[in-house]
């Protein structure tokens, strides 16, 4: 085990260093900079705009400042957001809550519904309910995700007014009792969770309906079948077990997608979350934020990876030896 | 066949638990909020978020609009937005100003006025903040329209003097409306290298008329009523102030009730959507802002050459013939947008001058072009002189409205012969990067200009400016540029300003598009609601709701 988790923990250095490495460097080399971005339309000097450069460091040579920044996230220093003024590992805190919470709910939804789906479409091949839900997962699938939250909040926020269609909570929010703020976080969760989850259950319902479809033409469910069990016996305790395996791992590796699927919807649904805070920090070309939500990017991406690996090892004995 | 899952029963469980979970959610768990007297809650929602609550160190708008709500100046630019002289300025730290001589004004504070500490807003006050603004560490975008003021002192605890380096009409407004005075005893403790990220930034001591009571992790400011403010309690109790990038979101947030106010609705279908629903009203704001495709005078390729087409002026202004203005300004934004006839935003008191008309005369464009040798030899629809193609590009960034005017000057200048090439850029910032360096033969920009145009127009027309992108250049303008700066007699700033737009007319350094208007978007229930070009902020503690329109979110009371 301990060789294991020494190789994988270098993988991950190393995978975290090459994406800092070209996040800085791409996002520098880019079109504009803070000083500039801060200004849009309006005509500022010259001199303004070199003055906020130096301010900020951004006027030495890129080398230098590749250098220092490493050195800083070493320490453990993300530095200052350029626009807000205030630390980069603030806006990531106060940004991330959000975030996983949409990512959890939507995570939730994606696999209780991608998997129930699945199932049974798996035990019920080619037949018109199979077909049936084919369609319908294959049309939720090819919906850009943006369109499909617009679609939620026009139907579900605006002409039912059953759900509000903007924020985390509402404006309000400090000013209602405890109970009311739970219930207004989850209010405002329903739209952005739904649209984010049930585009990954589409995703989840085509990847576990064939696992299924694998799993009934093995003997060991003949075997279950020719001991007379029942058929609801033999899809959930012998099919549904053996397809949830490859399951696991897409779990693990879903939870990163998530963070960037979750981009465009919190930008749709006004979501306070690490992807519309990685949206204006590119907007605004403020380097320390774009980089160190990327770096956080990529320590998901790691950790899913490894904590799937992990929960591989648990389930599946034959992995242990390598 | 049967399933597990019969058809249409989710439906069914759906349409009844939603309308159930949602009912319970807002009225089993939301607060009975009840208050009395003045109440009342706006919650706005921009798409741009501030970053500070000091005006000293606003940069955008929503940074200014906040600051606007929270520090007063000595005296508010009236509606007209005039800026010779003190016509129109209303009092607000200052009670009474006087000339005293053509280089001294005399402002005597209002002896009422206080901090939101309890402290009393004194002339050491102004003084401070003076040099606040004209230290070049805290490096404030106003801090170069102050160079004028030679000095501020303090004659006494409530009497400042403004000393001028020369005369000339703009001393108040440059007194008044770039600065609005900040606390010295507090912020003098503070390093000014530190000040942008100091959490004073974000909850600040102000003098005005409400104060910052949140600046939560979602970036939702609420303001809270100051009921002890010197000139008078504020309509409202509470402004909150939320940040949402999705235009189409904030508009169907407006739509649903959620959000009371947004200054910018963006396009004509969202600005419909605003007047079909009942509760809201849409309102024209004129702009400071207009809008321009600039030529390059100078060669992208090497520009130490002009430009090998846009370089010419008689090119330009066959362009410019051949461009319908008042058509692409009504297909974009109907009846919100003006045409300019120069660098001028219609909001701006100079949009009234008396200059020349530019014509849309296609007759005379093709006349021009003629008798230059242009001429659709090869039978293409372009128009060619020496093999040489009539075709140039234009860059535009990612903006729909952009996209929509050049798409129809396209299709305008093709009828003549000329090839528009059209090039949308992914991102904004790629767009000003090429634009600031030269690279590009045309660019459609547009450009936020203060009550005083001088600084803007100094700043992007004049010879070598930095954000002259196309590199135009004429002394003569330059000259008259410099000699409004330099101080004219009230009888001569007409005048002057008439032959400098009359130069820039005759050069065609760009196509003057619109002046666009800028619609906002309010709950009907609100009373009292004005807004001001540029800076609406200034006059929304002013808005009321009467007592029998009030939404539950307008009595929570102040806390």
């Amino acid at each position: 085990m301990a060789p294991f988790l020494a190789r994988r923990l270098l993988h991950a250095v190393a995978i975290v260093f090459i994406v800092v490495t070209f996040t800085f460097l791409l996002i520098h080399l880019a079109p504009g900079d803070p000083a500039t971005a801060q200004f849009q339309d309006q005509p500022v000097s010259r001199e303004l705009i070199e003055q906020y450069r130096s301010d900020w460091g951004l006027d030495g040579p890129l080398v230098g400042q590749y250098v220092r920044y490493l050195g800083n996230i070493v320490r453990g220093d993300f530095g200052h957001s350029f626009f807000l003024g205030r630390p980069v590992s603030d806006v990531i805190r106060e940004a991330l809550p959000n975030t996983v919470f949409l990512a959890v709910a939507a995570l939730g939804i994606s696999f209780a519904v991608g998997i129930v789906i699945g199932t049974a479409q798996g035990a019920t091949p080619r037949s018109r309910f199979d077909h049936t839900l084919t369609a319908i997962t294959l049309a939720v699938f090819s919906m850009p995700i943006f369109w499909f939250g617009l679609m939620m909040m026009l139907v579900f926020g605006q002409w039912l007014g059953w759900f509000p269609v903007s924020g985390a909570t509402s404006a309000v929010y400090v000013h209602l009792p405890f109970l009311g703020r739970v219930a207004d976080r989850f209010h405002h969760l329903v739209l952005p969770a739904l649209t984010l989850g049930l585009g990954g259950a589409a995703v989840v319902a085509r990847f576990h309906r064939a696992e299924i479809a694998e799993a009934f033409s093995q003997n060991f469910i003949r075997t279950a079948r020719a001991k007379g069990l029942s058929e609801r016996h033999v899809v959930l305790h012998h099919a549904l077990r053996t397809a949830l395996l490859p399951a696991i791992t897409m779990f693990g590796l879903s939870l990163p997608i998530l963070f960037s699927g979750s981009v465009l919807i919190e930008f749709v649904f006004g979501w306070q979350g690490m992807g519309l805070a990685a949206f204006d920090a590119v907007d605004r070309r403020d380097y320390n934020v774009v980089t160190a939500i990327a770096l956080f990017g990529a320590v998901m991406v790691v950790a899913g990876n490894f904590l799937a690996d992990l929960a591989y090892r648990g389930v599946d004995p034959r992995t242990r030896a390598a | 066949m049967t399933t597990p899952y019969p058809r249409g029963s989710y439906m069914r469980y759906a349409s009844a638990v939603c309308p159930l979970l949602g009912s319970l959610l807002l009225a089993g768990c939301a607060a009975e909020f009840s208050c009395e007297g003045s109440c009342g809650t706006a919650v706005i929602t921009t798409t741009g978020a501030p970053n500070t609550a000091l005006p000293v160190l606003a940069g955008s708008v929503p940074s200014q609009v906040l600051g606007d709500l929270v520090f007063l100046p000595l005296a508010e630019i009236g509606d007209d937005l005039n800026y010779l002289g003190d016509d129109g300025f209303e009092p607000r730290l200052a009670r009474r100003w006087s000339f005293e001589d053509s280089l001294t004004i005399v402002f005597e504070l209002d002896d009422r006025a206080t901090w939101q500490d309890g402290m009393p807003v004194t002339a050491d006050d102004v003084v401070f903040t003076f040099d606040l603004y004209r230290d070049p560490v805290v490096n404030s975008v106003a801090r170069e329209d102050l160079t004028s003021i030679r000095a501020v002192t303090a004659r006494d605890e409530h009497t400042v003097a403004f000393t001028f380096s020369h005369p000339y009409e703009e001393q108040f407004y440059d007194a008044a409306y770039h600065m609005r005075i900040h606390p010295r005893h507090i912020v003098d403790t503070i390093p000014r290298s530190e000040l942008a990220g100091h959490p004073f930034a974000r909850s600040p001591i102000g003098n005005g008329p409400l104060r910052v009571a949140r600046w939560d992790a979602s970036s939702t400011i609420e303001l809270v009523a100051d009921t002890t403010f010197f000139l008078g309690r504020p309509g409202l109790d509470r402004i909150i102030i939320q940040t949402n990038p999705d235009p189409n979101s904030i508009v169907t947030s407006l739509v649903a009730g959620e959000t009371d106010f947004t200054d910018f609705v963006r396009g004509q279908a969202s600005v419909d959507r605003i007047r079909e629903a009942e509760h809201l009203t849409a309102i024209p704001i004129p702009s400071l802002v207009y809008m321009f495709l600039s030529f390059n005078f100078r060669d992208p390729d090497n520009p130490e050459r002009p430009h090998p087409l846009l370089g010419q002026r008689y090119i330009r202004e066959a362009i410019s013939l051949a461009v319908d203005r008042g058509a692409i300004a009504q297909a974009t934004m109907g009846d919100m947008a003006r045409v300019p006839q120069g660098p001028i935003s219609q909001a701006n008191p100079l949009w009234d001058l008396e200059l020349p008309t530019l014509p849309y005369d296609t007759a005379e464009a093709r006349r021009i072009l003629a008798r230059q040798g242009w001429a659709d030899t090869d039978g293409d629809g372009v128009l060619d002189r020496n093999g040489q193609r009539f075709s140039f590009s234009v860059i535009i960034s990612p903006s729909g409205l952009r996209r929509q005017m050049v798409t129809i000057m396209e299709s305008q200048l093709g009828a003549l012969g000329i090839e528009l090439r059209i090039e949308q850029l992914g991102d904004f910032n790629i767009w000003e990067s090429r634009s600031r360096e030269g690279r590009f033969d045309a660019t459609v920009g547009g450009w936020s200009q203060d009550p005083n145009p001088l600084g803007s127009m100094q700043g992007t027309w004049a010879t070598d400016s930095p954000n002259n992108w196309g590199k135009y250049g004429n002394r003569q303008l330059d000259a008259l540029l410099d000699s409004l700066a330099g101080g004219l007699p009230a009888e001569r700033v007409r005048g002057t300003w008439i032959a400098a737009l009359r130069i820039i007319q005759d050069d065609y350094p760009a196509i003057w598009l619109m002046s666009p208007a800028q619609t906002a978007a309010v709950h009907a229930r609100f009373e009292n609601v004005t807004m001001r070009p540029g800076r609406w902020g200034s006059s929304m503690w002013r808005w009321r709701v009467p007592p029998d329109e009030k939404l539950p979110r307008d009595r929570i009371g102040i806390r």
